[in-house]
C-alpha cells in the first residue's frame, strides 16, 4: 500500500474513488498504521488530519473515479498506472478481456453485502425462500464462479470452484482467501454512519482547495 | 316620409330598458369570450403551477422546515420547551425522552425511526449518529427510572448539556441551521452562531467561484459571438443561411454529446495533446491538463452556450440598416468612431439579452461541469445535486438552491436597473 503513495518509486497517475470512504483508511495504512488500528486512529481528529496529509502527498497525481466501471477503463487507457478498484471489476477485465492487470491485496478493505426485505412486501414468503437458498453454503460458493467476490460463509470457502468461462481456480482470487486477508481491514459501518456527513464535507473542501 | 317615420318608430321602440338589455348582452358575450380565451391558457397555467410554483414553494419550505425531530420524539418535543438550558434537563423530561425513544425504536414508519432522528442530529453534531442508534437498542429493556443515570451509564455523552441543547433545537420544526450550513456557519453547543472550521468551509467559496466562472464564460461568449453575429447579419442571404445552419447544428445536438466530444478532444491522451506531441511542441511526459479542471469547464460551457449569445445579437444586428454606418463614414467618422458611436450603441439590447441569458444559464449549469469539471471546476449546482442524490440532506440542498435563486433574482434586479429589461431583445 505504501507503494501506491510513493510517486518516486512508481511515477504516474493514480486512480482513487472520489470520496473519503476507503481513501482515508488506505492513506493511514500507507502511513504505517496497522490494519487493526485504522479506525481507532481515524476516530481521532489527529488521525483524520494524518490521513488527509498523506493524501496530500499524491493529490496532484490523482484521477478521481466515481463509477465502478471506470478503474479498469482508466488502467486500460493508460490514464493511470495504479488505481483502487472493486476487485470483481479487475478480475473481470483480466479473465474476460485478457487485460494485463495485477491485484495487490495488501491493505484491502472488505465489506459485507446485505439482503433486505421491505416491510409489507407482497411476496415475503417467496423472498424468505430465496434468502434461505441464496445464503446456503453451496449457492454462495457457486456464485463465486461468476464474480470474484467472497462467499459470506466460511464453510463455502473450500467449495469455491472454477470461473464459469475459463478453467481458472477462483479460490486464490477471493478477497477472503487467507493469503489475501493478511493485512485486510473490515469496513467499519458504524464509523462511516457517524462520520460520513462531516468527512464528506471536509473531503469536498479539501478537493476544491 | 314614410321611411323617416319608420326610423323614428324604431328609435322609439328602443327604449332605455332595451338599451340596458343590449348592453348587458354585449357584456355577457365579451365576458364569455374572455373566459374562452382564458381557458386556452389554462393548460399552460396548470403546467406552470405544477412544474414551477409548487416545486419552488416546496424548496423554500423544506429549506427552513424539518420535522424529523418532533416526528420521532413528539412528547419530548413538547416537554423540552420548558427547560431553561442550564445543566441537564430534569428527570421528568428525560423520562419522556426515553419513552419516546422506546416508542420510536419499535416504529418502522419511514421518517419516524430512530435512524431518521440520528441522521438529523448528526447534521448538527457530527459523529453522534451511533449514539442514538445504540442507545435506542439499549433502552429497550429500561422500564423504570432513574432514567438520567441509566442514560449516562449507557453512554457518558448523555452527560453533556450541549447535546441536550442541540436536541432542544432539533425538535423545533423550523430552523435556520440549513441556511447556516449553506453559508459555512453553524450553531455551537450553546446555540451561538459561529463560522465552521476552515477545513470544512466549502459553500461560500463555491458560490463565488460559480459567479466568477459564469462571468468569464459570459465574457468569452460575447467576445466570440459578436463578430460572428455581425458576419451573419451582413452577409448575403444565401451565405448567411449556410452560416446560420453551422451555428444551429451544434445547438440541435445533445448537450451530452457535445460535452463528451470535448472530453475526447481535450483529455491528456486526447486529440489536441496527441497532435502537439506528434509535431514536437510538447514532450510526451508534459501533456497539458486541459480538462477535469476549470479550463475544461470554461471551454466546453462557452461552446455550449455560444448560440444563446449569437441569436439575440444577430436578430438585433439584422435590423440595423447598413446605410447608418455609411452615413457616419461619409460625414467624416473613422471606422472606429463610426462603430463606437453609431453601430455599437444600437446592438446594446442584443448584448444585454445575450449576456443575461448566458450568465443565468451558466450559474445553474450542471451536467457539463459534473463531467469535465474534475474537482476544481464544479459549480454550486453540482453541490446541490450531491446533497439531493448522495448525502440525502435535502434541507441543505434546498437551502443552497434558495440562495442560488435569490442570487439570480438580485442579479436580475441589478441588471434591470442598469440596462432595463424592456430594452432586451431575445430575437
Amino acid at each position: 500500500m505504501a507503494d501506491f503513495f510513493d510517486l518516486k518509486k512508481f511515477p504516474g497517475k493514480r486512480g482513487l474513488r472520489k470520496g473519503p470512504k476507503a481513501n482515508l483508511e488506505f492513506a493511514l495504512i500507507a502511513d504505517g498504521v496497522a490494519a487493526k488500528d485504522v479506525y481507532k486512529i481515524l476516530a481521532t481528529p489527529a488521525g483524520v488530519d494524518r490521513a488527509f496529509a498523506k493524501l496530500d502527498t499524491i493529490k496532484s497525481s490523482v484521477v478521481w473515479w466515481e463509477a465502478g466501471a471506470q478503474p479498469p477503463q482508466l488502467l486500460a487507457d493508460g490514464e493511470v498506472v495504479m488505481t483502487t478498484a472493486y476487485n470483481g471489476r479487475i478480475f473481470n477485465a483480466v479473465a474476460g478481456e485478457d487485460k494485463p492487470f495485477e491485484i495487490v491485496w495488501d491493505g484491502q478493505i472488505w465489506d459485507l453485502d446485505l439482503w433486505v426485505i421491505p416491510k409489507n412486501a407482497p411476496n415475503k414468503d417467496l423472498a424468505m425462500d430465496f434468502l434461505k437458498f441464496s445464503t446456503g453454503t453451496k449457492p454462495l460458493a457457486d456464485q463465486a464462479s461468476y464474480i470474484s467476490y467472497g462467499p459470506a460463509r466460511k464453510s463455502s470457502g473450500p467449495l469455491v470452484g472454477k470461473y464459469h468461462k475459463k478453467p481458472i481456480d477462483m479460490g486464490p482470487h477471493m478477497p477472503t482467501a487467507p493469503n489475501n486477508l493478511k493485512n485486510a481491514v473490515q469496513n467499519d459501518f458504524n464509523f462511516w454512519a457517524d462520520n460520513q456527513d462531516q468527512l464528506n464535507e471536509r473531503f469536498n473542501a479539501w478537493l476544491a482547495g | 316620409m314614410t321611411d323617416l317615420a319608420a326610423t323614428d318608430a324604431m328609435n322609439e321602440g328602443l327604449g332605455l330598458e332595451d338599451r340596458a338589455v343590449l348592453k348587458q348582452r354585449l357584456a355577457r358575450t365579451t365576458r364569455r369570450m374572455k373566459w374562452r380565451a382564458f381557458l386556452l391558457t389554462v393548460p399552460l397555467l396548470l403546467f406552470l403551477v405544477v412544474s414551477f410554483v409548487l416545486p419552488i414553494g416546496q424548496m423554500l419550505f423544506r429549506s427552513v422546515h424539518n420535522d424529523t425531530g418532533s416526528g420521532v420524539l413528539p412528547n419530548f418535543a413538547a416537554a423540552i420547551q420548558k427547560w431553561d438550558g442550564e445543566g441537564l434537563p430534569d428527570e421528568a423530561i428525560i423520562a419522556v425522552f426515553v419513552k419516546d425513544i422506546q416508542a420510536a425504536a419499535a416504529n418502522r414508519e419511514i421518517g419516524k425511526t430512530v435512524g431518521n432522528l440520528a441522521t438529523r442530529v448528526n447534521y448538527e453534531i457530527p459523529g453522534s449518529r451511533s449514539l442514538f442508534t445504540s442507545t435506542a437498542r439499549k433502552v429497550k429493556r429500561l422500564t423504570s427510572g432513574p432514567y438520567k443515570d441509566a442514560l449516562i451509564k449507557i453512554d457518558k455523552r448523555w452527560d453533556d448539556p450541549d447535546l441536550w441543547r442541540t436536541l432542544q433545537r432539533v425538535v423545533g420544526d423550523f430552523t435556520a441551521a440549513f441556511y447556516l450550513a449553506a453559508l459555512d456557519s453553524k450553531y455551537d453547543g450553546s446555540g451561538e452562531i459561529v463560522r465552521a472550521e476552515e477545513l470544512y468551509q466549502i459553500y461560500i467559496d463555491n458560490f463565488l467561484k460559480t459567479l466568477w466562472l459564469s462571468s468569464i464564460i459570459t465574457f468569452f461568449c460575447f467576445l466570440l459571438a459578436y463578430p460572428v453575429s455581425h458576419l451573419l447579419a451582413s452577409l448575403p442571404l444565401r451565405l448567411s443561411n449556410l452560416l446560420m445552419i453551422l451555428v444551429l447544428l451544434p445547438f440541435w445536438t445533445s448537450l451530452l454529446v457535445r460535452t463528451t466530444a470535448w472530453i475526447a478532444i481535450l483529455q491528456t491522451e486526447g486529440l489536441i495533446n496527441d497532435v502537439l506531441v506528434h509535431i514536437g511542441i510538447i514532450a510526451d511526459e508534459a501533456r497539458i491538463q486541459m480538462i477535469y479542471n476549470r479550463t475544461g469547464t470554461v471551454i466546453s460551457m462557452v461552446h455550449i452556450l455560444l448560440p444563446f449569445m449569437i441569436m439575440p445579437l444577430y436578430s438585433v444586428m439584422k435590423t440595423i440598416p447598413p446605410s447608418y454606418m455609411r452615413a457616419a463614414r461619409s460625414l467624416g467618422a473613422t471606422p472606429l468612431t463610426a462603430f463606437r458611436r453609431v453601430y455599437f450603441p444600437q446592438t446594446l439590447p442584443g448584448i444585454a439579452a445575450g449576456t443575461l441569458l448566458v450568465f443565468i444559464l451558466s450559474i445553474g449549469f450542471y451536467i457539463t461541469p459534473a463531467l469535465v469539471g474534475g474537482e476544481d471546476g464544479i459549480l454550486i449546482s453540482n453541490l446541490i445535486a450531491y446533497h439531493i442524490q448522495r448525502s440525502l440532506n435535502w434541507s441543505l440542498g434546498a437551502a443552497l438552491g434558495t440562495i442560488l435563486l435569490l442570487a439570480v433574482m438580485i442579479l436580475y434586479w441589478v441588471y434591470n436597473k442598469l440596462v432595463g429589461v424592456d430594452r432586451l431583445s431575445f430575437g
